[in-house]
């Protein structure tokens, strides 16, 4: 990268360490660890503790776990989190929808020290009061944020947030009209996808709605889909597009009117923080990905966390235990006969509530505003530059701003020169870049999603830029470079084969075999 | 094994130079004008030359010159050329045409071709066989499903096909799509018909390509919801689509592609019914329509299914008209509503407003129908 004039592109060469999966790399009878033997005067007098064991609790076999020496363990994770692109040395803006940011290392630290790692959660209440008061002043704290009266943080994702959402409007349903049938839920096709997969576990049928000729949602499709049999609407505003429903409190008070519960999907918060609300826009039921918008790391399905809010007269629903203060104490408070029960063992993810904790109390409220001020200045400065580029454009609600991220369009460059986002995608790798599409189906064609977050500066966004003009130039100049793309990075195009077919999947090492021996797949040299 | 080879050494030109497609002698010479290059040899070169392992198990037939014998020179793959046929300097639809008809009369196994969506079409208007037809995608756009994903995927798929390794020989749909209309922005598609074609996953080119979950896990989701739904005693007229394939599969017979069969209590009655006879069945009672829309363009009436006429629709509630079609096919309308030519103002009004698609087991899509 050339710092001193223009912004370019990085010199960047992946390693490559074509690294076998750690079963192979086993050799038996290698040990990494000789346990120390128990002292003799510990056994007399306690006797061996794996005789303890019976019945079920004893294994027939030892697991077959690999058999390896230290050092081979240590350069085989090292050499693959060589191969990998992680968040912390990528300029992550291209994973539009997930907002990748920067995770504060002390914040880890504060989570990873001995007060939280040697909590265990059927301690004495008591003797962890610590860790009741960052629950308690986390939902004070979102109360703040949403406007909504109280907060779970059981959830230990985005989608398990839904899940939660979802049982909380199975359980009012039934508890305030049980000789109702409701078991529609409408979402719209720009909101997360999970909104309707999650809702769709519980056993609600699911409706989506495509986006009016403008680009927002559809206000007459929702009244087209409303009736007597609606739970509820799940809703993701802004949507995944970067556009901000002008009609929201329409939407919310529509499904009201049905006898519906209005839910909102904040996974898209980043550019809202300080400035709207899910109270004034009329929401019963929100949740926030910890993990998103409050600067704890995404964990590749955990450890996230998801807080999940709700109004007054939802209170009772929420999954418990919740924290209560009583006089100078915290207590958990587990009588909630109407609770949708445990969507997760003990209180939640702990170490990234109390990471997030520690990210909101470090910001403050003036903090928090500010950083989804930097957030939306981010993405339109990303967005007219990116407009620049031959080939580029932002389908739907053309012409008008968006939130914190955009869904751009490669569809002309693709349709000028036949490259496909797929080149594109292997192309910018050779920068040391990640660039993302878009949720299925891709209704945008050609799509990519850009959401620059409040941690990068301009000097990263342009290099980002540098790396997008560089393959619009290839592809109207000399497409090859892009077909034959990557050059420089590990992952090359790997086939959909295995990811189609639920017969192929393998996600044990034991499953692997099977499926080798059995012939459903073939195994990988 | 005997494999017909052309090649549309124009396909493909109009794309660099913003003209959507190199369809017809005006736009080629337009594009000329522009400084297009050939692109199409290479392509079918790049395909061609993953073949070279399994030489000796087939043996190409290609027209003379320009139209493939000029590419395969450049391979060390065994070929013979056209007797009957020489094209000319300046090829068109003809000489794809009679060169298909050609090697057609020889009996080929497999006719390989690199080209786009119009040289696609060529093929299907003569081409009456079962044999598969499988492209080398060349052309500007494609939207017919009959292409590879990529050249190279291309020869790696007909390499396969050689091999007489596992795959599939699917329907493909040609779309014939209006290019003069769509440099004016206006896309207009129409189902030209449909060709035998090789697939495999992620070698062919679907409708849904890329996408996680396979096309035909939809459309049995979409054909058991249908299933299940079906009411006693109501006759179903089931439409066309590759969509509803699934659907007569279930039901235990092989659907009309361009017509519709009169299915009662999960049975099937009639084949592939004229409007005349659909109107004895829906006028006695309550009859219900199940449709899919035409992919990439959106008609869910009024294209390739005239038989249901404004008379018919006059006695179908709008109720009773399901429509099913994949997410992956819906958003291939790039958020323009479903629509409706009937040939009768009155009757496209009745059909338009929001209507509910169903996409999978409980999953539907809330699109409106413009007339």
């Amino acid at each position: 990268m050339n710092q001193q004039n223009t912004i370019e592109t990085r010199h960047f060469h992946q390693a490559r360490w074509d690294e076998p999966i750690i079963f192979e790399l086993s050799a038996p009878g290698k040990t990494g660890i000789i346990a120390p033997q128990t002292d003799p005067e510990i056994l007399e007098e306690r006797g061996n503790a794996f005789d303890k064991f019976t019945g079920k609790l004893k294994r027939k076999n030892p697991p077959k776990l690999p058999e390896l020496g230290q050092m081979e363990v240590v350069k085989h994770f090292l050499r693959l989190s060589q191969e990998n692109l992680g968040a912390d040395f990528n300029v992550d803006i291209g994973q539009g929808t997930c907002t990748m940011k920067y995770n504060p290392k002390i914040n880890d630290q504060i989570a990873g020290s001995q007060k939280v790692l040697n909590v265990h959660p059927l301690q004495d209440e008591q003797t962890m009061q610590g860790i009741l008061q960052i629950l308690f002043d986390m939902d004070l704290y979102f109360r703040q944020i949403s406007g909504l009266d109280r907060f779970s943080f059981q959830p230990a994702s985005g989608s398990h947030a839904i899940l939660g959402m979802a049982a909380i409007v199975r359980a009012y349903h039934q508890k305030n009209h049980p000789e109702e049938i409701r078991d529609e839920i409408i979402t719209t096709i720009f909101s997360h996808p999970s909104d309707a997969a999650a809702a769709k576990t519980l056993g609600y049928k699911i409706i989506t709605l495509y986006p009016d000729r403008n680009g927002y949602p559809d206000v007459d499709a929702l009244k087209a889909a409303l009736s007597h049999k609606t739970a509820a609407l799940f809703i993701t505003n802004p949507e995944d597009t970067g556009i901000y429903n002008p009609r929201i409190q329409e939407f919310t008070a529509l499904v009201h009117e049905q006898g519906g519960l209005s839910c909102y999907d904040q996974a898209n918060a980043n550019g809202l923080l300080g400035i709207t609300r899910a109270k004034e826009a009329g929401f019963d039921i929100c949740f926030f990905n910890l993990h998103k918008t409050f600067g704890t790391p995404h964990g590749c399905g955990g450890p996230g966390a998801g807080a999940l809010g709700v109004t007054k007269i939802l209170e009772p629903f929420l999954p418990g235990p919740l924290v209560e203060k009583e006089n100078d104490h915290y207590v958990f408070n587990r009588n909630m006969p109407d609770s949708i029960g445990k969507i997760r063992h003990f209180y939640g993810v702990i170490p990234a509530i109390v990471k997030a904790c520690a990210w909101i109390r470090a910001l403050g409220a003036e903090g928090l505003k500010k950083v989804s001020q930097t957030a939306v200045l981010n993405n339109n400065y990303m967005m007219k530059k990116i407009l620049e580029i031959p080939g580029t454009s932002v389908p739907f609600a053309e012409g008008r701003t968006r939130i914190e991220q955009v869904r751009y369009s490669f569809e002309k460059l693709y349709e000028d020169t036949g490259v496909t986002f797929e080149d594109i995608q292997a192309r910018m790798a050779d920068f040391g870049f990640h660039i993302w599409s878009s949720h299925h189906p891709h209704i945008v064609k050609q799509p990519f999603t850009i959401e620059p977050t409040e941690s990068y500066s301009r000097l990263e966004l342009d290099e980002y830029l540098a790396g997008l003009q560089q393959v619009s130039k290839e592809a109207y100049e000399n497409p090859e470079i892009l077909k034959t793309a990557p050059h420089n990075s590990v992952i090359h195009r790997p086939g959909h084969d295995t990811l189609d077919d639920p017969e192929k999947w393998a996600v044990t090492w034991r499953a692997y075999l099977k499926k080798c021996e059995s012939g459903a797949r073939e195994r990988i040299r | 094994m005997k494999i017909g080879f052309i090649l549309n050494p124009v396909a493909g030109m109009g794309g660099k130079v913003a003209l959507k497609g190199t369809d017809g002698l005006h736009t080629l010479e337009e594009a000329l004008k522009r400084g297009a290059k050939k692109t199409s040899p290479k392509r079918a070169l790049s395909a061609l030359l993953r073949l070279s392992l399994q030489k000796e198990h087939f043996e190409i037939i290609t027209p003379k010159g320009i139209m493939g014998e000029t590419v395969l020179k450049k391979t060390n793959l065994c070929f013979k050329t056209l007797d009957d046929f020489v094209p000319g300097d300046n090829t068109s639809s003809y000489d794809t045409q009679v060169a298909v008809q050609s090697l057609e009369n020889l009996k080929i196994d497999l006719l390989v071709f690199a080209g786009g969506d119009g040289t696609a079409c060529d093929i299907c208007k003569v081409f009456c066989n079962t044999i598969p037809v499988i492209g080398i995608p060349s052309g500007v756009k494609m939207h017919s499903s009959v292409f590879g994903t990529n050249p190279e995927r291309t020869g790696d798929l007909i390499a396969a096909y050689i091999e007489n390794q596992p795959m599939d020989i699917k329907n493909a749909e040609i779309m014939d799509i209006d290019e003069h209309a769509l440099r004016k922005g206006i896309v207009s598609t129409s189902l030209a018909g449909y060709l035998k074609t090789l697939f495999k996953k992620s070698f062919s080119q679907g409708s849904k390509s890329g996408s996680p979950s396979s096309d035909r896990s939809s459309q049995d989701a979409i054909a058991m919801q249908i299933y299940f739904n079906m009411k006693k005693d109501v006759p179903y007229l089931v439409g066309p689509g590759t969509t509803l394939k699934p659907l007569t599969d279930l039901l235990g017979f092989e659907g009309t592609l361009l017509g519709f069969d009169l299915v009662v209590n999960k049975t099937l009655v009639q084949k592939d019914l004229m409007e005349k006879e659909i109107l004895t069945i829906v006028k006695p009672g309550e009859t219900c329509l199940v449709l899919t829309p035409v992919g990439g363009q959106g008609y869910i009436l009024g294209r390739g299914n005239q038989q249901i006429s404004p008379k018919v629709l006059e006695y179908i509630k709008k109720k009773n008209i399901i429509i099913g079609a994949t997410s992956g096919k819906l958003a291939s309308f790039e958020g323009r509503p479903l629509l409706v030519d009937t040939g009768s103002q009155k009757t496209n009004e009745y059909l338009s407003g929001y209507t509910r698609v169903i996409t999978g087991l409980d999953e539907t899509m809330v699109l409106k129908i413009d007339a």
